[in-house]
């Protein structure tokens, strides 16, 4: 439609003054006090939203210097509606013009080129939250769109509110409908006033904890460093931690956010001497970073105390060598120092002899090699290696070693020498001719069961190494005065590992003329026991010594042990009782049986 | 909050004067600058630079009168038409040269189509209407010599272009339809527009299916400073000697694709008893490879449309051209130096007088970077520099 653009512009001018009208009222209502005076607490007339500026990793500033180019890498719209159709966003700055409604000023000075925001994907590669944003976002642009050169081109002249410039987001040709944000100006930096950024959040470090403490001993090489971050409003923002050495920085700490604990591990050497802080910086704009007050650290520990000790042999003969060693500890419990630690100095009667042995995991050792007769005392001195945080110590003894005369020169000669085998023999007193008298059989009181019994073997005779004998003339009558030691066992075996002796009896047979003889496995032999020789091989003294014995019946049809030991050789004798039952149809006369003794 | 409702007091390349082959028409009440405004006239090549710059363009860059309401730029079309069309005499191929009103409260004068139209009107403007001329050529010396009353013609380049010669092209494609080769020499122009070449018969090496067509040379408007460095051109492969325009060399309005897409098909007479048929297939002109990328980006819609006419490319018939004429151009806003130097701030609340807050500085409205997008819409290079009175011829 073609107008008339006179009448058209007294047509706006109508509006503007109306415009103006409605302005003076809202504006007198002031956002608060200390916001510029064009704003209400809605805004100011024109304004949609406001703008926020990001820096390239698309974190939200509210400052920056005058001379940074573009002000902000991105400016991004808040707030509001964009209007349908609207999808290219233009960044411009605006400065104030007094006694004229915000969206009259005429000091647009261009800061982006207008770009797309709308579009699927125009957004795509913006950092952090700008990324797919739906706001209107437009790039910063390099090149003369500073602070420095918007007020060149629209000097600062405001009176009502000096030193304070607008940025606005257009999305539209309709420059009165926009998005704003006010920054002001001071000195070589801006800030943003309107709307207010978030109140500013202060942060300390504490002081630094060191472990181990300065002073550190002379060996530390590595130090432990914490401290912990707090915020002033009780949050845990986010950021990072830097440690220095004074000006120097030795690279990132590691921060716990959620709970703001720092820690680093710094290295260090003996006599040096360090200046530690921790200095900490957020992501987050309206968080103030903070540094630890700076811990003077040294390095210069007393050395540890250590003791030294030598042992070895303490005679020789001349230019015979002989070894001694020397042990070095130190802590509680004394340890032994590492092969690092330094080494040993072995003196003669006080006197170095050769150069320090270095020290292994197991100590030191001196070879002494006497060349003369006599007594000298060797000592040991340990002396800590540079760097290493021990003390020097000297055993506080000795080994005196005394040097006999050369031996002479040996002349082997051969001796031999025949070890038998040795022999392991069994005996008693008795023969066939003697042989051992049971004596009469006698009925027992039920009359049930005839019964003899009679002891083999003296057991309260002192042991002998015989067997005994039976005096010429006499039979082995029963309770006679015989030496007799029962069985008697010699071993002489060279390494004899013991023995077991043995009984087997046949039947006793009758006079002729009586055809049932008595059953051998009647005959049983208890009681019995070892009787010990004083000083032999085997005396009882200890199990290992002794002979384990056992009474035995029923060994007719089979030999049984009655006797045996592990120790050998020796000799031991045996005593005992035999007994024999017999049944009471047993006819009278004298019976016989064979009781074979056997040993092995 | 109170919404406001603003007249947009548009540019004339916004406001679509009705216009037709054949019709006559009627200047009608186009807005009007007042005298804070900034006002320029001139160059047909450069007048959709221009224009986006002021008004932004329909992509939605903003120009420089969306955010400047107090003090606009009224960068008049070379010719009343957005399109960049002559208008004619009803009924007649007569041009009829559209006027202007410069200035609220003044007189219609007659608007100056062209870069020399655009000069001529800036040293005859004692009323200090115009501000600044948009031209695709240097002033002449002779013509810095005029201007020494306001202290010389202060020259700014803004931009670069190409010229190359367009022809008739396939309907809704991107490929010639013309009975010409894929390529011209300035040579062969020289020879084409010389006459020494009528038709394609006489062009060495020539195997098209029409050896008997006459060819149609076309040239920009007298005024043109596309047509003066055309010539220019001409006349140095012409061993530096001008270039005698044969009769039948055609004049139409720069730019115009439609001089040669609308071409009636006719005779030509070269002589008594010398004539050949000619159609639209044989019309070729120098056109701006700026203004035809802007017509293929369907800017102007069906009037013209994209691809109305190629730009040639190929190799020439004579070997001395590998891809076609192709003129690299320079296009630049002029200014009088007295205001160059003029200490009155342009824009209320700003420091910088209009020369330099529109396009005397680096960092001006045609001079910045961030304007790049408002150039490359127009088809053509933004390239910022100081010239100072320069001038050639």
């Amino acid at each position: 439609m073609i107008r008339n653009f006179k009448s058209a512009m007294s047509g706006a001018a109508a509006l503007a003054i109306a415009g103006g009208l409605l302005f003076a009222g809202a504006g007198a209502a002031h956002a608060a006090a200390g916001d510029p005076t064009f704003e209400t607490p809605t805004g100011n007339p024109g304004t949609h939203g406001s703008v926020g500026f990001y820096d390239a990793g698309g974190n939200q500033i509210y400052g920056g210097t005058v001379s940074d180019d573009p002000i902000a890498a991105y400016f991004a719209a808040s707030g509001g509606g964009i209007k349908p159709g609207d999808h290219i966003a233009t960044a411009y700055t605006y400065t104030p013009q007094d006694n004229k409604p915000a969206d009259q000023w005429t000091t647009p000075f261009q800061l982006t080129a207008g770009d797309e925001f709308a579009a699927a994907g125009s957004t795509a590669g913006y950092p952090g939250s700008l990324a797919n944003s739906t706001k209107a976002v437009t790039p910063g642009f390099n090149g003369g769109t500073s602070v420095n050169d918007a007020v060149a081109s629209f000097p600062l002249a405001s009176t009502n509110d000096p030193g304070i410039l607008q940025v606005r987001i257009l999305t539209s040709g309709d420059s009165s409908q926009y998005y704003s944000t006010d920054i002001k100006i001071t000195g070589s930096t801006w800030a943003q006033v309107f709307p207010a950024p978030p109140a500013a959040v202060s942060t300390s470090l504490a002081n630094i904890t060191a472990n181990p403490a300065s002073p550190a001993p002379t060996a530390t090489t590595s130090v432990a460093l914490t401290s912990k971050v707090t915020a002033g409003d009780g949050s845990h923002p986010a950021g990072s931690v830097k440690l220095f050495d004074g000006s120097t920085d030795l690279g990132a700490a590691t921060f716990n956010a959620a709970t703001g604990d720092v820690s680093a591990n710094a290295t260090v050497a003996a006599g040096g001497s360090y200046d530690f802080k921790f200095t900490f910086s957020s992501s987050t704009p309206n968080v103030t970073g903070s540094s630890s007050t700076v811990l003077h650290y040294v390095v210069t520990g007393a050395p540890v105390a250590t003791t030294t000790v030598i042992s070895g042999p303490n005679s020789t003969t001349v230019n015979s060598g002989v070894t001694e060693h020397a042990d070095v500890k130190a802590g509680s419990p004394a340890a032994a120092v590492p092969a690092a630690a330094g080494a040993v100095q072995f003196l003669i009667d006080g006197s170095p002899s050769g150069n320090p042995v270095p020290l292994t995991a197991t100590g030191a050792d001196f070879l002494y090699t006497p060349t003369a007769e006599g007594s000298k005392t060797i000592t040991a001195t340990f002396v800590p290696a540079s760097g290493q945080n021990y003390a020097a110590s000297t055993s506080a003894t000795g080994v005196t070693v005394v040097t006999g005369p050369t031996e002479h020169d040996p002349d082997p000669q051969n001796a031999v020498v025949n070890v038998p085998a040795g022999t392991l023999v069994i005996s008693t007193p008795y023969t066939v001719d003697h042989p051992f008298n049971l004596g009469d059989m006698s009925l027992d009181a039920n009359g049930t069961v005839l019964s003899a019994s009679a002891p083999f073997g003296a057991s309260g005779a002192p042991a002998a190494t015989d067997p005994g004998a039976i005096p010429a003339g006499t039979s082995g009558t029963p309770g006679a005065a015989l030496t007799n030691n029962g069985v008697t066992i010699t071993d002489t075996r060279a390494a004899s590992t013991g023995w077991t002796a043995s009984a087997q009896t046949t039947d006793f047979t009758g006079p002729t003329g009586t055809s049932t003889p008595i059953n051998g496995d009647n005959l049983s032999f208890t009681g019995v026991t070892p009787k010990y020789l004083a000083g032999n091989a085997i005396d009882g003294s200890s199990p290992a010594k002794s002979v384990q014995t056992n009474p035995i019946d029923h060994f007719k049809s089979a030999k049984k042990s009655f006797a045996t030991t592990t120790a050998g050789p020796g000799t031991v004798n045996i005593t005992g009782v035999l007994g024999l039952t017999a049944p009471t149809s047993t006819q009278p006369g004298l019976y016989t049986a064979t009781v074979t003794f056997t040993i092995a | 909050m109170q919404k406001k409702i603003m007249i947009k007091a548009g540019v004339t390349g916004l406001v679509a004067v009705a216009l037709s082959l054949g019709a006559v028409t009627v200047a009608g009440a186009d807005v009007q600058p007042q005298s804070t405004d900034a006002v320029a006239v001139g160059s047909d090549t450069v007048q959709y630079v221009a224009d986006f710059v002021a008004d932004g363009t329909p992509g939605g860059l903003n120009g420089f009168n969306q955010t400047n309401n107090a003090r606009r730029i009224f960068s008049f079309d070379a010719t009343g038409d957005a399109s960049g069309r002559a208008s004619y005499q009803s009924g007649t191929s007569t041009a009829l040269a559209s006027t202007v009103v410069l200035r609220a409260q003044s007189k219609p004068v007659i608007r100056p189509n062209g870069s020399g139209a655009g000069i001529g009107a800036l040293l005859a403007d004692t009323n200090h209407q115009i501000d600044f001329v948009r031209s695709s050529r240097l002033p002449k010396a002779s013509e810095q010599t005029s201007g020494s009353s306001f202290g010389g013609i202060h020259v700014y380049k803004i931009a670069t272009d190409g010229l190359q010669i367009a022809v008739n092209a396939t309907s809704g494609g991107a490929t010639p339809n013309w009975n010409g080769p894929g390529g011209l020499s300035a040579a062969e122009l020289v020879s084409i527009y010389s006459g020494a070449y009528k038709r394609w018969s006489d062009v060495p090496s020539y195997t098209g299916a029409v050896p008997n067509d006459a060819i149609v040379p076309i040239l920009p408007q007298v005024g043109s400073g596309t047509r003066n460095d055309f010539l220019a051109d001409l006349k140095a492969a012409n061993g530096g000697v001008d270039v005698p325009l044969a009769p039948w060399v055609k004049t139409s309005e720069e730019h115009d694709p439609t001089a040669i897409s609308a071409l009636a098909a006719g005779t030509q007479t070269f002589g008594p008893g010398d004539t050949a048929p000619f159609t639209n297939k044989d019309a070729l002109a120098p056109f701006s490879t700026g203004r035809d990328k802007l017509i293929d980006t369907g800017y102007f819609g069906t009037t013209p449309a994209p691809n109305t006419v190629f730009l040639l490319n190929a190799a020439a018939p004579d070997g001395n051209a590998a891809t076609s004429y192709n003129l690299a151009r320079t296009l630049y806003l002029l200014a009088r130096q007295s205001d160059v130097t003029s200490t009155t701030p342009f824009l209320p609340g700003g420091s910088l007088n209009l020369v330099n807050t529109l396009f005397g500085t680096s960092t001006s409205q045609f001079g910045k970077s961030l304007s790049n997008g408002l150039f490359t819409a127009a088809g053509v290079t933004r390239s910022w520099a100081d010239l100072g009175f320069a001038s050639a011829g």
